[in-house]
């Protein structure tokens, strides 16, 4: 599977939604350093960072060597739901619904256009299906969950 | 009149109590214009005394230049940008200037308004802005960021940049790794000092 961030990206709306990478980096906790198999010893100040309480910041490289790639069409919205299933659980979304759960905390953090991104993400929305992902604890069901949902979506 | 107006406080969901704090200060849209424009001239002063080391990437189609009053800030920022493809010779769609006062020597232009009390262990950030001027400020960081949109440009100010500390190696095969982390050093302490001085 090929990424394009990690969090932030540079969408681009219209036929189809374009997400552009922007910082070729990533944040990690050190719970996501263990569940990713990294190696402590090759993350700089990695104890410093810890005693500090926060996050390491990475290349996405490091973490995902020859995945990065510069852009990826968006093909659905889909919104992870943290639990303990036994089982990844997915199920669909309205354009609404699907808007409601990443448009505030998207705004929130705009210092500029609020207006433009809300008109943005209503497009992305409608554009493309949304579905909820309730979660387990196994990180590669969760990810095989992703990749299903994506090629349903891609053979509509 | 060009209806400056304050925006909301936000706290950034790691530091409790989250949400946003709608504490308005009073801003007087003289004020605000003199801040704007000084933002911009100060980072011209320090490009002056430092000298200027710039970095033009495409983005989405778009040409973004990075420009920095000195190398610091541009070297620790470059790793992360690395990937984008340079930009070609036609004008930049958007300037981002970078300049922090310990090595430049240059100070941002006082605030244009009183901010509210900092409570202890939060990081609020400050925001005022019109149709097409957007700032924010991080008192307790040190950092101001100026968005103009009709210039197509921005202008960010950090105290001193030995405030983040970075690291760029080469590990092997796996490609370059990049790690920084910002800590609250001497001043970022000066800094809340200042904006509780200021308040």
């Amino acid at each position: 599977m090929s990424i394009c961030a990690d969090d932030y990206v540079v969408i681009e709306p219209g036929d189809p939604v374009v997400a552009h990478a922007f910082v070729s980096t990533g944040k990690l906790s050190s719970g996501s350093v263990d569940r990713l198999g990294l190696d402590r010893n090759e993350i700089p100040d990695y104890q410093g960072a810890l005693d500090r309480g926060e996050k390491f910041v990475l290349g996405l490289d490091t973490i995902a060597p020859g995945r990065l790639v510069p852009e990826l069409e968006v093909v659905a919205v889909i919104v992870p739901e943290v639990g303990s299933l036994d089982k990844p659980q997915v199920t669909s979304m309205a354009a609404p619904q699907t808007m409601r759960h990443f448009a505030p905390s998207t705004v929130i953090q705009q210092s500029t256009h609020g207006r433009d991104s809300l008109r943005v993400m209503a497009q992305i929305s409608r554009a493309v299906p949304g579905f909820r992902l309730g979660l387990t604890t196994d990180d590669q069901l969760n990810a095989a969950a992703v990749r299903e949902v994506i090629e349903s979506v891609r053979s509509r | 009149m060009s209806g400056w107006r304050v925006g909301p406080t936000v706290l950034p969901r790691d530091r409790p109590p989250s949400g946003i704090n709608n504490q308005s200060a009073a801003l007087d849209d003289s004020a605000a214009e003199a801040f704007v424009a000084a933002m911009f001239d100060h980072h011209l002063e320090a490009e002056r005394r430092t000298g200027v080391v710039g970095r033009r990437s495409m983005i989405a189609g778009r040409r973004l230049e990075l420009r920095s009053a000195g190398p610091s800030m541009l070297e620790a920022l470059a790793g992360p940008l690395e990937h984008l493809p340079t930009a070609d010779g036609e004008p930049n769609q958007l300037t981002v200037s970078l300049f922090d006062t310990t090595s430049s020597g240059v100070e941002p232009p006082p605030w244009p308004l009183a901010l509210p009390e900092i409570v202890p262990g939060t990081r609020p950030l400050f925001r005022f802005q019109d149709d097409a001027r957007y700032v924010t400020i991080d008192p307790v960081r040190g950092w101001t960021q100026v968005i103009d949109c009709d210039r197509s440009a921005a202008v960010f100010h950090l105290v001193t940049w030995g405030v983040v500390s970075s690291m760029l190696r080469r590990s092997g095969s796996r490609g370059p790794a990049l790690s920084w982390s910002a800590r609250v050093g001497p001043a970022n302490r000066r800094s809340r000092s200042a904006a509780r001085s200021r308040a």
